[in-house]
């Protein structure tokens, strides 16, 4: 389907990733809910995965972005091409290209973000259906209960979480978002912190739907080694990950085969992506896709109620091609924290500040988990590149009195070696001991080697590769914040989102304890630390003085989670949407994903935006589309 | 189909013992070819070219060389110093011997170069060329590769991740030589985004290396 067909849709839903798609689902399945339409900003479902997957093959820089359309190079099969200018693309995205060094990040020719903060903003996302989850890792982990509670975890003065989300209420949510995408975890395992299972009547003695992945040799043999230390007076031990993976046949999927590519692509769907939910609301008959459609104006009626939504098409060679508007009665956007923003701020011909920007706080309070990954070599071969890439974490210092002080982190256990943390590894190694260079840092004396001596060589190091990665918890600052660019349009003619990004001085301290938890890991372990930066790089942060007043220089990475801009509260002054996700602004207008949550906590954000996804269609199903 | 019929016939003699007998015809190019390359990875020959070859790696880089007026003589000319000879009619002496003098041949090609010496510099750069070929199923032009052996800058790290000042131009040759590369089988892996292993697997330690990068034994009769 091209073109709009005169329909009268009761539901409206901009974008088709995880929020998107669940909430297509569940109103497909609600018997309140006639016509559903979806406009996505890229292409459709590829017919099969195999485009995807020579794609990735063929992709010289394998990053988060490589699988999936349109291609991020002007000629992919130059290995000297430079990336598309956005400014020619009808639907651009921010890719991990972008940030690659100084020369980049504030390039508008390469860089789809115009990036004016302090550091880059190092998070990228897809925009193509099935959105940015994609390429996520799989990582379902719960918010703790003092996530919601700042008091309890003494962060009083940071904006609060509705009254009625807390983890009490959101419980049952978890338990069907689990259920839905399929994870895999034991629940004895996941019980600290607080978080409890089953709350609700319906979910008593509640299990996930699959039991926990197994566990990688590299996670044995590090929980070997420090299960029972203590970091600041904490016991911590290695954890396996929930993760929405199949640990068994799930909803006609297979099980996990250890492809170690979650990211960018599992090429046998053994992990949850969108795409699999897209499948089963188009299953239920009423929804409607229209895709290379971007939408870039909200427009309300003379009651301040959404009327409809203005989008462009563009044809498959990127040129303009249909424009139109789509009606219904609940409009819902579902776009991710910066591109909903970004609509939002463009539907400013009614309302200057952009719709449903009476507080404000529209685009304001951009968040990520700050990454900082370290690397190093372990005495001893523990096999990584082998499982999903990642299979265990620390949990021990999500929550803790120290929140008072500084921010909170969780440590993922890395099954890929350096292959994330360097940027391509083994290639990167490989090259080095046979072209007598060092940027991997393994080859100091610059050794050629071939024949037997490079296979000895290469097994000794690439097998006792590790990476850590620590994801910390961002306080909200209103000034990180996602505007329109004055200057620079996409291949629409649509205004590109400009974001300031920074971090503060509690975040930072965070980083500074997360940099000292990784040195006590890493002596524990015996591990030969390779961490190194380029000064000149744009992501190296100043912290502030540690316990021995040392003040150090790290390097941090984007983790690939959005988070804020739209962010839900009881008082529609200092915030967007209510605990529902609906605008104080406009009742019919929705505003759904990670770009909801006030805080951002130290959990990987997909479960808990789905989980809030799901609570909101069923609001929705039972108020706004009664029969 | 010419080509492929050369090569099985010819890939039963050569620079290393094998199974089959031996026949005194002249090796076909991609099959000295496959000796050539035996020398450079350190794997054997009958992984790099089996006699049955879904992978057509070989074959590929093969091709990307002797097509290339650049590198075309290059490469004919390191094929020429190492000679046919038929294991099968030397002593276990002398084949010792002739595996040490091959080794130090590959040796003079690949380990140094000399900026006073075009052919030496251009035989050098096209091993390590072909080296990276195979295990990373990528093509890194020996040109480029020579560039970036003079003087590397401190800023020549790979933490610069994805960064097109500090990363040596390559392509990947195709998907099928992603997934055939030898480096995954080095580590004892599978190519990133291709495993044929089951649920679980990475529990357990991996198999012995040798069942990664030697042939598989077929018994005689």
């Amino acid at each position: 389907m091209t073109n709009l067909p005169d329909l009268n849709y009761d539901v409206v839903i901009v974008g088709s990733g995880i929020a998107g798609a669940l909430m297509a689902l569940r109103l497909g399945q609600s018997p309140n809910v006639k016509r559903i339409l979806v406009l996505e900003a890229g292409e459709s479902v590829p017919p099969n995965i195999n485009e995807e997957m020579e794609q990735f093959y063929k992709a010289t820089a394998k990053v988060p972005e490589s699988a999936y359309k349109p291609e991020l190079l002007l000629n992919p099969s130059d290995p000297k091409s430079p990336l598309r200018d956005p400014a020619t693309v009808p639907a651009g995205r921010p890719t991990v290209l972008s940030l690659a060094g100084a020369e980049t990040w504030r390039d508008p020719k390469q860089s789809y973000l115009i990036q004016t903060g302090v550091v880059p903003f190092g998070s990228t996302y897809e925009r193509t259906a099935g959105g940015t989850s994609l390429h996520w890792l799989g990582t379902s982990l719960r918010f703790l209960p003092n996530d919601f509670d700042l008091k309890v975890s003494h962060r009083q003065d940071w904006p609060k979480w509705p009254t009625d989300i807390n983890y009490q209420s959101l419980e049952e949510w978890y338990c069907r978002a689990e259920h839905e995408i399929g994870v895999s975890a034991n629940v004895k395992d996941q019980r600290y912190a607080g978080v409890e299972f089953g709350l609700s009547p319906e979910f008593k003695g509640y299990t996930y739907p699959m039991p926990g992945i197994p566990p990688s040799l590299t996670d044995n043999f590090v929980a070997g080694a420090i299960d029972g230390m203590s970091i600041e007076g904490t016991p911590i031990k290695v954890r396996g990950t929930p993760a929405a993976r199949n640990s068994q046949p799930f909803k006609n999927r297979r099980v996990c085969a250890g492809n170690t590519n979650c990211i960018p692509i599992c090429p046998i769907q053994a992990k949850y992506d969108p795409t699999i939910t897209l499948h089963d609301a188009q299953a239920t008959g009423k929804v409607d896709f229209l895709y290379r459609t971007v939408a870039y104006n909200i427009a309300l009626d003379e009651r301040g109620r959404v009327s409809h939504i203005d989008y462009k098409q563009y044809n498959p060679d990127g040129s303009l091609g249909l424009t139109g508007k789509a009606d219904g009665k609940v409009f819902i956007i579902a776009a991710n924290a910066i591109e909903t923003p970004r609509l939002l701020l463009m539907s400013n011909t009614q309302l200057s500040k952009g719709v449903a920007n009476k507080s404000g706080q529209v685009g304001r309070n951009l968040m990520d988990h700050p990454f900082y990954v370290i690397w190093g070599l372990l005495p001893q071969a523990t096999y990584p590149y082998r499982g999903p890439l990642s299979t265990s974490g620390i949990e021990d210092l999500r929550d803790g009195d120290f929140r008072k002080e500084h921010a909170a982190f969780r440590v993922e256990l890395g099954n890929d070696g350096w292959n994330f943390a360097i940027g391509g590894d083994p290639n990167i190694t490989t090259v080095d001991f046979v072209n007598g260079l060092n940027a991997s840092r393994l080859n100091p004396t610059n050794l050629t080697v071939f024949g037997n001596d490079l296979v000895q060589r290469l097994r000794d190091v690439l097998t006792r590769q590790l990476r850590l990665g620590f994801l910390i918890e961002q306080e909200p600052d209103e000034r990180n914040r996602v505007t329109l660019s004055a200057d620079f349009k996409d291949g629409l003619g649509l205004p590109r989102p400009e974001v300031y990004y920074s971090l503060s001085d509690y975040t930072l301290r965070g980083l500074a304890k997360a940099k000292e938890a990784g040195e006590a890991i890493f002596a524990r372990l015996n591990v030969k630390e390779f961490t190194s930066f380029d000064e000149s790089d744009p992501s190296v942060v100043e912290l502030p003085p540690n316990s021995f007043g040392r003040q150090e220089h790290i390097r941090i990475m984007g983790a690939g989670h959005i988070i804020g801009t739209h962010r839900m509260g009881d008082d529609p002054s200092a915030s967007v949407v209510n605990a529902n996700q609906r605008s104080h602004d406009h009742e019919n207008l929705y505003l759904i994903g990670s770009g909801s949550f006030p805080t951002s906590a130290t959990a990987n954000p997909t479960l808990t935006l789905a989980a809030l996804t799901l609570r909101t269609a069923d609001w929705i199903a039972k108020h706004d589309l009664k029969t | 189909v010419a080509v492929a019929a050369a090569v099985a016939s010819a890939g039963t003699a050569g620079l290393f013992p094998k199974q089959a007998e031996a026949q005194s015809v002249e090796k076909a190019p991609e099959a000295k070819f496959a000796d050539l390359s035996a020398l450079l990875t350190g794997f054997n020959p009958l992984v790099l070219l089996p006699d049955v070859d879904p992978s057509q790696l070989n074959h590929e880089i093969f091709i990307k060389i002797d097509g290339d007026p650049r590198l075309k003589g290059t490469l004919e000319d390191m094929l020429g110093r190492f000679p046919d000879e038929d294991p099968k009619t030397l002593t276990p002496a002398q084949l010792q011997e002739q595996q040490d003098a091959q080794r130090k041949a590959v040796a003079a090609m690949v380990s140094t170069w000399d900026k006073n010496d075009p052919k030496q510099v251009a035989t050098c750069f096209l091993g390590r060329s072909i080296i990276l070929a195979w295990y990373l199923g990528a093509w890194y032009d020996p040109k480029d590769l020579e560039k970036q052996s003079y003087g590397k800058p401190d800023a020549y790290y790979a933490y610069r991740r994805y960064s097109k000042s500090v990363l040596i131009p390559h392509s990947v040759l195709s998907p099928s030589a992603y997934t055939s590369s030898l480096v995954w089988r080095v580590m004892q892996a599978h190519p990133m985004g291709y495993s044929n292993m089951q649920f679980g697997y990475w529990e357990a330690p991996p198999p012995k290396p040798n069942n990664f990068t030697d042939p598989i034994k077929v018994p005689t009769t």
